[in-house]
């Protein structure tokens, strides 16, 4: 439905560069992404507010690089919202109606809307009226009535308490099935990108820096700045890796330790580490760390005793540090709460870590 | 903040308050009941105020056409040399009125302005040239305060209404100019009592002519020329009358409405 094809984009001395993407219909693709990264002038670009300087973009096989914005039939959906504060909820949802030259009478369409974002005892309120979650309802029912089917939301949640945006995000997810849209979501926010994406695209300094299937993303970082984008900080350095059977086994200078590695497999576009010469990095994710009270009853590799230096509890789980014997680095270790309280962890502990073979991954030295 | 800063600062609020409310109170001193009906009501006076209402209304309402699409096009787009069109629209607030009048003068003393005055419309010396020199004089003025009151509507409006179909234009009025429209009525209020009050250029380029070119800060002059000083002062109130009428409707106007 959407198909971004090397798209670049100058911004005063800043350039996106080569963005491609597809987005096929009902489904969702996330683009994260720091703040700078180029996100927004990225997204200006598909809606027609900023002229790439290559690259092709095309809607239901169209190509609309050069269109203009009103003729694109692209939903936007600005982190602000920008409802128009002189209408009512109503006026704003029916304004792609007033000013299109065909006037579309679709009632059905628009009572489907109301009925599925549940706005519709708001509907004659002025946009003043409405709470934020109200808000962010009319906008994409505003959108959505629009007819447009490739909808582009930028940081639309983020304004809002946790619970009601977990609470439209599954609103997200329906309306992507219901209407056949293909959504463009941009945030910041690790949790609501996995959540919405199917696909995923982090963008780092105009650049993509890896794209794919959500799993592969999250289990996968293919460089440092990705994985440290992801607040993975359990990160360090490998050196005299070398392949036997179907491992790789390096010495961690920060460990002190021999780690063995399964041999990274290509992501499903093809791209990802091959077996890595010389200095890189391996890292592992905190829930990917398994703590043992004692010595666990069989042999195992990559186990190690470390002290636990603090245990924080976060409201789902407990996050636990642990220093390595012998090493200066600190592990960081997530654990969901009851397990954390079963171990029954105090500072100074000793314990032993597992840092399975599987979870592990390679990075390119960036 | 100290109190001994509280009070000066207070203070000097209060100073210049002062000053103004002495000047309009000792006006009160050639306040005559009988003098300000028989003055007020007197035929030159109606003339004078149907003259001034009269070009300041169209000296404004020209300036306001002029200044809307201006103000827009300073305020959403970028052009070659707008910082220059953004800076000249502030000479008619750093240069004299009287400049102003006299520069209007020199132009219509050149072949193009001389050919404007014999096939088109005599200006000078006439009710035209009224309108003339209080529209050059408010134009930039009007145009300064529609792109304030525009710069304070989010582009992103605009933007979105954009992506669900309006061209710009449709944009412009069914989103733009619906939200500035306090701005522009506050705008249109301060220029059209900026117009009325107007006396350098209009002297220049309309002269003095008693029930001809006579708005109301001509009559000042010339009463007050001719030391008829309560009728000044009936005509001084008049002119203040209308001052507070203005400020006040523009600060209901412009009150408590943001939208960014």
């Amino acid at each position: 439905m959407l198909e971004v094809e090397s798209i670049s984009v100058q911004a005063g001395p800043f350039m996106v560069r080569d963005v491609s993407l597809h987005i096929p219909a009902a489904a969702c693709h996330v683009i994260l992404g720091a703040t700078g990264s180029g996100k927004t002038v990225f997204l200006e670009s598909l809606i027609g507010l900023r002229q790439p300087v290559k690259g092709v973009i095309r809607i239901n096989g169209v190509d609309v690089t050069h269109a203009p914005v009103e003729q694109r039939g692209v939903g936007y959906v600005p982190q602000d919202l920008a409802l128009f504060p002189h209408m009512t909820a109503r006026e704003n949802i029916l304004y792609a109606q007033r000013v299109r030259k065909r006037v579309r009478r679709d009632g059905s369409l628009l009572s489907s809307l109301v009925e599925s974002l549940g706005i519709h005892h708001i509907l004659e309120r002025g946009v003043a009226h409405l709470s934020g979650g109200e808000r962010q309802r009319v906008a994409l029912a505003r959108a959505i009535f629009s007819g447009s089917r490739v909808l582009i939301l930028d940081e639309p949640l983020s304004s809002l308490h946790e619970g009601l945006r977990r609470e439209l995000w599954f609103v997200l997810r329906d309306l992507a099935q219901t209407y056949r849209l293909a959504l463009l979501v941009v945030t910041h926010d690790l949790e609501e990108a996995f959540f919405l994406g199917d696909e995923i695209t982090i963008l780092l300094g105009g650049r993509i820096r890896q794209q794919g299937e959500k799993a592969d993303v999250l289990t996968k970082p293919q460089s440092v700045e990705v994985a440290r984008f992801m607040g993975i900080r359990n990160l360090f350095a490998m050196e005299n890796i070398a392949a036997q059977d179907d491992c790789l086994i390096g010495r961690c200078p920060g460990l002190q330790q021999i780690l063995r590695i399964r041999k990274p497999t290509r992501q499903s576009d093809g791209s990802g580490p091959n077996v890595v010469k010389g200095q890189s990095y391996v890292g592992v994710r905190p829930e990917d760390v398994i703590l043992y009270r004692s010595h666990p009853p069989i042999e195992t590799t990559n186990l190690f005793q470390g002290v636990v230096m603090a245990n924080y509890e976060t409201r789902r789980n407990a996050t636990v540090l642990i220093q390595p014997q012998h090493s200066p680095l600190r592990l960081e270790c997530s654990l969901p709460m009851h397990g954390a309280r079963s171990l029954e962890l105090a500072r100074g502990d000793l314990i032993h870590f597992r840092l399975p073979e599987d979870k592990l991954f390679l990075l390119e030295d960036s | 903040m100290s109190l001994t800063s509280r009070t000066l600062f207070v203070g000097c609020a209060i100073g210049t308050f002062s000053l103004y409310f002495v000047l309009a109170a000792s006006l009160f001193y050639f306040f005559r009941t009988e003098t300000f009906f028989d003055v007020l009501w007197s035929q030159r006076t109606l003339f004078t105020v149907r003259l001034s209402v009269l070009a300041a209304t169209l000296a404004t309402g020209i300036a306001i056409l002029v200044a809307v699409p201006s103000a827009y096009a300073l305020s959403r787009y970028e052009f070659p040399g707008k910082r220059v069109v953004d800076t000249m629209l502030e000479l008619p607030m750093v240069v004299s009125p009287a400049a102003l009048g006299a520069m209007i003068l020199i132009f219509f003393n050149n072949p193009a302005g001389i050919w404007i005055q014999e096939h088109c419309i005599q200006f000078v010396f006439t009710w035209y040239g009224i309108v003339l020199a209080q529209f050059v004089t408010v134009c930039g003025i009007s145009t300064r305060l529609i792109k304030a009151a525009m710069d304070e509507i989010p582009r992103r409006y605009g933007e979105v209404a954009r992506t669900l179909g309006a061209s710009p234009w449709t944009a412009f009025c069914t989103i733009d100019l619906p939200l500035c429209k306090r701005g522009i009525l506050a705008a249109s209020i301060l220029t059209w009592a900026k117009a009325l009050g107007e006396f350098g250029a209009t002297i220049l380029v309309a002269g003095s002519m008693q029930q001809r070119t006579e708005t109301l800060p001509i009559a000042i002059f010339l009463r007050l020329s001719s030391a008829e000083i309560e009728a000044t002062v009936v005509l001084i109130l008049l002119l203040l009358l209308i001052g507070l009428c203005t400020l006040y409707a523009v600060r209901v106007l412009t009150e408590g409405k943001t939208y960014a």
